[in-house]
């Protein structure tokens, strides 16, 4: 509208010509100049409240009131330091809890991955097939997929391989077990990566030379070549061949799919390679079907959509080749079909990720919760420490509306201040929290969604815990609250506030209740013999694919190791299988005795060679285990364990019952001869039915040797390294650790929430102990008059303290039962969710309601004290 | 709104009623601030007292709602002043209130009765 481009001086400019205009009419009647422009003045009457006027309408109006709001808190909050330090820490912590969960949110959800761009354009291709168990579609394609796929498909406008292996890289002497990536040559073309240094792979260098270059990561290039430029030209060995540095890939890069790309043990892929390398790093998979190569999946395919073109012509052109591959290999690719699937990439299972991390949400959310409760109680308190200044200012003529919008704007300061210093925390949380548990390869980005975020929760707090007591603070009866004291209407008023710290205690109490459970629940041995194990067992992971052993060279290697551990001094027993303790061996079809082979059951099959029983200190609860005889040659034997047994033969005796191994009447055929325990499992996971057998029905190269030692197995460890290093120095050790460390590394998820749920809980209690506080030394600043009265009618200073203490206790009582209420409640969700969970320990809960008690009473001390010291004559005389 | 300017007593102006004047002023001629608020004293024999500030923020309104608008121009005495004048929406506006003006006095009028309306 053209009136709001007015400035202010062309008004100024319309007002002084309206002056002139009556002075030389004034004057024109005879009227003296001076007079005249006095008169002038005098008939045009307040010009500043003409100019305001202006302003108000040009909606500038606004916009300076929020400023002087502004200043006004600004103000009012300097005057009382203390509420406001309090108020900003207590809402500080509780949003930077909340900003911490989002920002993870935000890495694998919302923002594209480091180094990639334009991520929702990413889909990734996969060839499913028809199965035995109906319509599959592996992650993976096979190399004559990829062929087909990288030139049929016109609807992208490029699409690229990849393959995650681990590798292994000599440094300094001793090999070092690391991830890698074998990438096509267009890949980090079709990301959009830029190098940190040197270049990249490109698709114009496929054939012959490309074969020996690498890409390193950010970080390997910063640890191992203090980030020198110069690292280009530089060879490094990977497996045995040499391969020469081309370039470095940006800071915190992994591609697109953060499960595979970052291993637990050895962290974010290292080396980027050249899918023409394989040969050279990959050993041949031992499939059956070496010629066409089509059992052997094992490329990632992704490809970026062309601009303009529609997914549906992607699935149709997908589908074409699909058609084609059905139509060649009716055998190996009975009923092929293609899959795009978009979801960004951003994670395999987004829907998990998503559930978890609302999960996660949950608990900051209670967070903010309780210190919202408190931040609204000590708005209560300050409302009423503040009624005469508010009266008087709306009996100066300021309408309830301004004055509400005025303690809404103190309140919002407050909490973009608290914003301020929750993004500041969120910082430092996520950055402890890489740096300790978890294996993250770059850092929680706190980006401007994240900031947004946080300024949101920060005004939505405010407005939402800020507008009842701004409400209730100008809803004063004036007359009343000009005059001095006024008391009585303050227990109303404390109702409210007494209500919020129930809730703060009870959501505290709730937190550390279910906190207990989860340390319960990482901390319970699962079994006696795992108990006996505790600190005599070491575990050592190899890789024999990282050096190309071949089956014959492998096993030969695999004997010999056994057998050198075997023969250690201090080392009661040996045994290898191809898991770890705690890994999941996911299942292998089976049938028992007149059971159709073409409707198997799926188990878990752990083969296990060597002293494995022995090493793992597992008794048979029936029959026995392998004798030395049955460990060597092919597997005839069984042992089940207690779950397989009654899974598979109910009731019947398990012992002497016939097991075969595989979909067809040609699978090994083995015997149960005993029974052993339910598998140690991880509290949080169902244990599940395993059939051991001894050593293997294929050659593997991941293996893990089991050593139980007479003493303590941490001073063993580095003698084991050296015995295995001993055998062959070219294969690296990928780890060595106590089943300890095994297990404290695999109870790490609980143990973590454990630790969380905990301090976080402990901070609830400091909020709730802090409201617990403020509004006792309120009511007891309410009653002095009726407290003084009390007293000078003889009551004495342990009547008036237990009156205090009494409340305390109250409020304290009433936050416990809605604890327990809560965390009850929260504990029958959570083990429905999380296997193993123990319910709520009853005398350990009581333990914490009683601390919760006392938590009451000690902030009841000082408002308790204060009230004792009550002088009736004064209080009374103050009338 | 009233000032004590004289001796003579004079009318607040109701609310609202500004508005109009000024459109009935600017119908007869292309006006700035200080002549609109002469014209309206004149008009009125000195009974209705404009404060003449407060006829901005009435000159604001209207020129917000499209009813009039503003240019600089030069007085017949040479200063420089800013002129008003009715766009087609401000004639339209100032005939529809007048004749709704009119009908509201005489209402007022018929319900005062003849006695008191002389009084």
């Amino acid at each position: 509208m053209r009136f709001r481009m007015r400035s202010d001086q062309d008004f100024a400019d319309e007002i002084g010509a309206h002056l002139d205009l009556e002075t030389d009419r004034l004057i024109a009647t005879g009227m003296a100049p001076a007079e005249a422009r006095a008169a002038a003045l005098r008939a045009f009457g307040n010009r500043t409240a003409v100019r305001e006027r202006f302003h108000e309408a040009r909606g500038r109006v606004l916009l300076e009131q929020l400023l002087q709001d502004l200043r006004y808190a600004r103000r009012a909050l300097r005057r009382t330091p203390g509420f406001a330090l309090v108020a900003i820490l207590c809402l500080g912590i509780g949003i930077s809890v909340n900003t911490a969960a989002f920002s993870f949110l935000n890495a694998f959800m919302f923002r594209d991955f480091p180094g990639v761009v334009r991520q929702d354009e990413l889909v990734s291709i996969q060839i499913g097939q028809e199965t035995r168990w109906g319509r599959m579609s592996p992650a993976q394609v096979s190399t004559v997929e990829w062929g087909l796929l990288s030139e049929g498909l016109p609807a992208f406008s490029g699409i690229a391989a990849s393959h995650i292996l681990p590798l292994s890289v000599a440094t300094g002497g001793e090999p070092q077990a690391v991830r890698g990536a074998l990438v096509s040559a267009n890949y980090f073309d079709l990301l959009g990566t830029v190098p940190a240094a040197g270049r990249f792979m490109r698709a114009a260098d496929d054939p012959g030379d490309l074969a020996g270059v690498v890409v390193l990561s950010h970080a390997w290039w910063t640890r191992h070549f203090a980030a020198r430029p110069d690292v280009v030209g530089q060879v490094l060995t990977i497996g045995t061949h040499p391969f020469t540095v081309v370039g470095v890939a940006p800071e915190g890069f992994f591609g697109l799919y953060p499960g595979e790309m970052i291993d637990p043990d050895v962290g974010a892929a290292e080396f980027f390679l050249p899918l023409a390398a394989a040969p050279l790093l990959r050993p041949a998979s031992p499939s059956t079907e070496p010629a066409t190569g089509l059992d052997d999946r094992w490329l990632q395919v992704i490809g970026r959509l062309r601009p303009g073109a529609t997914l549906a012509e992607a699935e149709g052109q997908a589908s074409a080749i699909a058609a084609q591959l059905a139509a060649t290999w009716p055998v190996e690719r009975p009923g092929a079909f293609a899959e795009i699937r978009t979801g960004n990439n951003r994670s395999r299972d987004a829907a998990e990720l998503l559930t978890a991390m609302l999960f996660v949400m949950v608990v900051p959310a209670v967070i903010l919760l309780v210190a919202c409760a408190n931040l609204a109680n000590q708005l209560l308190a300050r409302a009423i420490q503040r009624s005469r200044e508010i009266a008087v200012r709306l009996s100066l003529g300021a309408t309830r509306a301004r004055v509400v919008r005025q303690l809404l704007v103190e309140t919002a300061l407050l909490a973009v201040l608290a914003g301020g210093l929750g993004v500041v925390l969120a910082r430092w949380l996520l950055d402890a929290l890489r740096a300790w548990a978890l294996a993250l390869p770059s850092r929680v980005p706190i980006d401007l969604r994240v900031l947004g975020f946080t300024l949101g929760l920060a005004l939505l707090t405010a407005l939402a815990f800020g507008l009842v007591p701004a409400l209730r603070a100008t809803r004063t009866d004036l007359a009343h609250a000009l005059k001095e004291g006024a008391p009585g209407s303050g227990y109303r008023r404390s109702r409210l506030r007494s209500a919020l710290v129930v809730v703060q205690i009870a959501a505290s109490l709730a937190l550390i209740a279910v906190s207990t459970v989860f340390v319960t629940a990482a901390q319970a041995p699962p079994s006696r013999a795992r108990e006996a194990l505790a600190d005599r067992a070491i575990l050592v992971a190899l890789n024999l694919d990282l050096v190309g052993f071949d089956a014959a060279t492998g096993s030969d290697y695999q004997d010999r190791v056994l057998e050198r551990l075997a023969a250690l001094p201090g080392v009661v027993a040996a045994g290898r299988a191809p898991f770890a303790m705690f890994d999941m061996l996911g299942g292998h079809p089976m049938t028992r005795a007149g059971q159709d082979p073409g409707d198997p059951d799926f188990n878990d099959l752990a083969p296990v060679s060597g002293d494995w029983f022995g090493a793992t200190a597992t008794t048979a609860l029936r029959g026995r285990l392998f004798s030395p005889a049955e460990r060597t040659g092919p597997p005839a034997v069984a042992v089940v364990d207690e779950v397989l047994a009654s899974e598979m033969w109910g009731e019947a005796d398990p012992l002497g019952q016939a097991l075969r191994l595989g979909p067809d009447s040609a699978a090994t055929l083995v015997t149960v001869i005993g029974v052993v325990p339910a598998r140690q499992e991880v509290a949080y996971r169902q244990p599940e039915g395993v059939v051991f057998i001894p050593g293997d029905l294929e050659y593997r190269p991941r293996t893990f040797f089991y050593v139980r030692t007479a003493c303590d197995a941490e001073a063993m460890v580095a003698t084991v390294r050296q015995a295995v290093a001993g055998v062959d120095p070219r294969v690296p050790i990928l780890w060595a650790r106590t089943l300890e460390q095994v297990e404290a590394k695999e109870m790490s998820p609980l143990t973590l929430t454990a630790s969380g749920l905990a301090s976080l809980g402990v901070v609830a209690l400091a909020l709730a102990a802090l409201g617990l506080f403020g509004v006792l030394s309120f009511i007891v600043a309410q009653r002095r008059h009726e407290i003084g009265v009390r007293v000078a009618l003889g009551a004495t200073r342990l009547d008036v303290t237990w009156m205090v203490v009494r409340q305390a206790v109250g409020l304290g009582a009433g936050g416990v039962v809605l604890g327990a209420a809560l965390a009850l409640a929260a504990v029958t969700l959570m083990r429905a969710v999380i296997h193993g969970l123990q319910p709520l320990d009853l005398p350990i809960f009581g333990a914490m309601s009683a601390a919760m008690v006392i938590v009451a009473l000690v902030a009841s001390a000082l408002p308790a004290r204060r009230a004792a010291s009550v002088d009736p004559m004064a209080t009374l005389r103050a009338e | 709104m009233s000032t004590q300017d004289g001796n003579r007593e004079r009318l607040a102006l109701l609310q609202g009623t500004l508005d109009l004047l000024i459109l009935r002023i600017l119908l007869l001629r292309r006006e700035h601030g200080q002549g609109i608020a002469r014209a309206i004293q004149d008009r009125s024999e000195d009974v209705i007292l404009v404060e003449h500030g407060s006829l901005y923020p009435a000159l604001q309104r209207l020129e917000a709602q499209r009813l009039i608008q503003a240019e600089w121009g030069v007085s017949e005495n040479g200063r420089r002043a800013r002129y008003y004048q009715l766009t087609p929406r401000g004639r339209k506006a100032v005939a529809a209130e007048a004749s709704r003006w009119r009908a509201m006095t005489a209402a007022i009028g018929r319900v005062l009765g003849p006695a008191l309306a002389e009084g």
